[in-house]
């Protein structure tokens, strides 16, 4: 593999992979920076991790500094601490340890001056231009000293809310898969502040040390702000305040401008109608061994007493839900455990198929997911088992893309079914089902794409994973160490790994779904005639358009090492002419052009019609006449006993015509003399 | 049925020799000329025996269909007693002057050599032609071999199985 020389980022910030700063990128590395024109300013790298795609929406939006901010100065490629070239986003160095590092408890004022308004302004300005921050957590929130204000971290360098704890997510949101939570609200970022202000007003938080589950269990039985707070008892201002951050209606919560003034949000009380609780509990499925882990922690652990906890079991255990839901279980349940005849009937609605077979596998997933939204319009989509928000399905296929082939079955299965579609319209007083319809449609659209890869080749998860996610780099291994986040950085990866290749050809299914993704159907007419295997003709000759095309649109340097590679290796282009001396004729002349490091004009001798014609002609002639001369060899070699007979007759006819030439001849010389 | 298979095989070979034998009417005409010539000309009927007789001993061994050894055999023999039979005729065509000419050693050597003659000709040729076929066939199929080879190094093409013909 050859390296490559990296311009520094934005001409002037070279990252210090070797210098690190613990602690700095919120979970993330991160790295010193040096400024080459000796700004003042002190930065810090954050390295993007390859999958877990940055928020390149959000890199773009804050285009201005905001004050107690980590905010993106820049963004761009360097080498990481292990050699490899990474993808680097830089913002302000912390001022200091984050929050999770200098761990004390925080007194009311202290919460309300140097944590809960510097964090609503930071929030509010982000909210002015529509965006969330979805990282707000101990490790991730900065603080030079004790009695100075709060910083919050780099949110942009992994999909939002990716490293966030179950704690500082509303349950709704923590039960989906890390990388699929989505841009989110505004709402769960004063839920995150307000869990994070409990957490450090309390000095710990009872759920500090519990696995995900039961820390949404525990939220869903108790509310959140009862959850996280347990026993502890906090000032009444703080506690009006806490509440409502932590309310379990995003629409409840206060915003980020209204939490600028502490006074006046804790005036604005929302009175929340308390959720119907049944007296009897109830559980579907076999119950837990009593040595179960979640047990230990609640003795009501996979117990059921309302219809947001019935929701959550049912979107994480779904084969037993839905044979609790047809068995009648559950709603005789809701009927009479719950009382809530009403609600009963919607789920029996929405258990009815809608255009399929009730036991096909789809239909009842479809079934179970508006089940779910009915139960708790707060829920995520819920999904064979998983949970999902709309726009975290990028996010979440670039994470699982390659290591996680259930996770990526059951996003596939999802968006063919037009899942997100279906939970729209099951909760339309949440959110805009029309908007949730049309996106459902364009990810089948996008997955239903023939175009790339041909037979072989054709991998629909990762054409989508790359297509959802602007800043997923490729991930295939002719490109490994290098980072490719647009097509123009393709050809110079392929080239410096040539060496490296163990196949002849220099694009996979990866390359191809990248392709597909990041050239927006100009390239599909390439794509599709790219075949699994390199042994054809037409199939190398793809391959060189495909290159040749990206290189005359997206990456007009001359690659010549690829090129003379690519010659040297795929020798099947040769095979394109039929005439032995043509193809000898044509490795000088395709040599030469590769040396020259342009695939367009060795494609165009590839390509070109009329010799090709001309070629295909003569050969079709010459098979034509080999044709004759086998079966003239052939008759040759079969027609020993006619050419026997045939002599014979020939040789006595000869005979005979002697006999009757020397008879005329005696007759005639008689008749004279 | 047998005959009838064995005939659209191999046409020629398998009928039998007396498929080609001369009707039985053309038996008794023939007959009928010699019985008139022997009557109305018996000393050209007797030098015709003696000269011809070769001949005429050729139509009967010869079972080949067409009698093509007979055939020649008769023509050259013709040619050779041409001479006798018009000295017969020119001298009256009397029975001393046939018994003289058929028991002359230079005209009976005569005839019965070109009878010889005829057969050696008639047994010869298709030899010798077959000899000229074959090295023609032969030259052929090194031409095409010769020409089959320019195309696989022209073209690629796989060489032939089997390629020396026989």
């Amino acid at each position: 593999m050859e390296t490559q020389p990296l311009s520094p980022i934005a001409g002037r910030y070279r990252v210090e992979a070797h210098q690190p700063v613990d602690g700095a990128g919120g979970g993330l590395p991160a790295f010193a920076v040096t400024n080459l024109e000796h700004g003042r300013e002190k930065l810090i790298a954050i390295q993007m991790l390859r999958r877990l795609p940055a928020r390149a929406g959000a890199i773009a939006a804050l285009g201005r500094p905001i004050d107690h901010l980590m905010h993106p100065v820049a963004h761009g490629a360097a080498p990481g601490p292990d050699g490899h070239v990474e993808n680097f986003i830089l913002c302000p160095a912390p001022p200091g340890p984050s929050l999770a590092r200098a761990p004390h408890t925080w007194s009311e004022a202290a919460l309300l001056d140097l944590l809960l308004r510097p964090a609503a302004q930071v929030l509010h300005a982000l909210h002015d231009i529509g965006l969330t921050h979805r990282a707000i957590r101990p490790d991730n929130v900065f603080a030079a000293a004790p009695g100075q204000k709060i910083t919050l971290g780099c949110a942009w360098a992994s999909p939002p809310a990716s490293l966030q704890p179950a704690l500082f997510e509303p349950p709704g949101v923590a039960m989906c898969v890390a990388s699929g939570r989505g841009e989110g609200c505004f709402a769960d970022d004063i839920y995150a502040l307000g869990a994070l202000m409990v957490t450090l007003a309390a000095g710990a938080s009872p759920l500090a040390g519990l696995d995900d589950a039961t820390i949404i269990r525990r939220k869903l039985e108790l509310g959140s702000y009862a959850a996280l707070l347990g026993d502890h008892r906090l000032p009444p201002a703080l506690a009006d305040l806490a509440r409502g951050m932590l309310a379990e209606d995003p629409e409840h919560r206060p915003g980020a401008a209204l939490l600028m003034d502490p006074v006046a949000a804790r005036t604005r009380r929302v009175a929340a109608r308390p959720a119907r609780r049944a007296q009897r509990r109830f559980r579907f499925g076999d119950p837990p061994p009593a040595d179960d882990i979640a047990r230990i922690h609640d003795p009501n652990a996979g117990t059921i007493s309302d219809a947001r906890q019935l929701a959550y079991e049912l979107a994480t255990h779904p084969l037993p839900g839905l044979a609790a839901l047809r068995d009648g279980s559950v709603g005789s349940w809701l009927r009479r455990g719950l009382g809530d005849s009403g609600l009963a009937a919607r789920i029996d609605e929405a258990m009815r198929p809608q255009g399929g077979d009730a036991e096909d596998t789809q239909t009842a997933s479809l079934a179970l997911l508006r089940v779910v939204a009915v139960l708790d319009p707060l829920a995520p989509v819920a999904w064979e088992g998983i949970a999902i928000l709309p726009d975290g399905i990028g996010p979440a296929l670039a994470a699982a893309l390659d290591i996680d082939r259930t996770t990526i079955g059951k996003l596939e299965r999802l968006i063919a079914a037009e899942a997100i579609s279906a939970w729209g319209q099951a909760r339309e007083d949440r959110c805009d089902a029309g908007l949730l319809r049309i996106a459902a449609r364009q990810l089948r659209a996008v997955q239903r794409q023939r175009g790339a890869g041909g037979a072989g080749l054709n991998d629909d998860a990762a054409r989508l994973a790359y297509r959802l996610n602007p800043m997923l780099p490729c991930a295939s291994p002719l490109v490994a160490g290098h980072l490719v986040l647009r097509l123009a950085d393709l050809l110079p990866a392929l080239n410096a790994n040539r060496s490296g290749f163990a196949a002849s050809r220099p694009i996979d299914a990866h390359v191809c779904a990248f392709v597909a993704a990041r050239a927006e159907r100009r390239l599909d007419s390439d794509l599709a005639a790219i075949t699994a295997t390199d042994a054809d003709a037409e199939g190398a000759l793809a391959q060189l358009s495909l290159l040749a095309h990206i290189q005359a649109i997206f990456s007009p340097q001359p690659q010549p090492g690829l090129a003379l590679w690519l010659v040297e290796r795929s020798l099947a282009l040769g095979q394109l002419w039929r005439r032995r001396d043509r193809q000898a004729q044509f490795a000088v002349q395709i040599r030469a052009l590769a040396e020259i490091g342009l695939f367009g004009p060795m494609l165009a001798l590839v390509e070109d019609p009329t010799s090709r014609a001309a070629d295909r002609n003569e050969a079709r002639q010459a098979e034509a006449a080999l044709r004759r001369i086998d079966a003239d060899l052939a008759q040759l070699r079969t027609g020993s006993q006619e050419r026997a007979m045939f002599s014979v007759q020939l040789g006595q006819e000869v005979a005979a015509g002697i006999g009757l030439a020397l008879l005329a001849a005696v007759l005639t010389v008689q008749a004279l003399s | 049925m047998a005959r009838s298979k064995a005939a659209s095989a191999s046409p020629i070979s398998a009928r039998s020799a007396t498929d080609f034998a001369p009707p039985r009417s053309l038996l008794w005409l023939q007959g009928l000329l010699c019985g008139g010539l022997v009557t109305l000309a018996m000393p050209t009927a007797l030098l015709l025996a003696v000269l011809f007789g070769p001949a005429v001993v050729a139509a009967v061994l010869d079972r080949q269909p067409g009698r093509p050894i007979a055939r020649c055999v008769a023509l050259v023999s013709l040619s050779a007693i041409t001479g006798p039979i018009t000295l017969l005729w020119a001298g009256g065509q009397t029975m001393a002057a046939a018994l003289v000419l058929a028991t002359d050693p230079d005209a009976v050597g005569w005839a019965w050599g070109a009878a010889a003659a005829g057969w050696l000709l008639a047994e010869l040729l298709p030899v010798g032609v077959r000899i000229l076929v074959e090295v023609a066939s032969r030259s052929r199929a090194t031409a095409l071999a010769a020409a089959r080879k320019r195309l696989e190094v022209e073209w690629g093409f796989s060489p032939a199985a089997n390629p020396n013909p026989k």
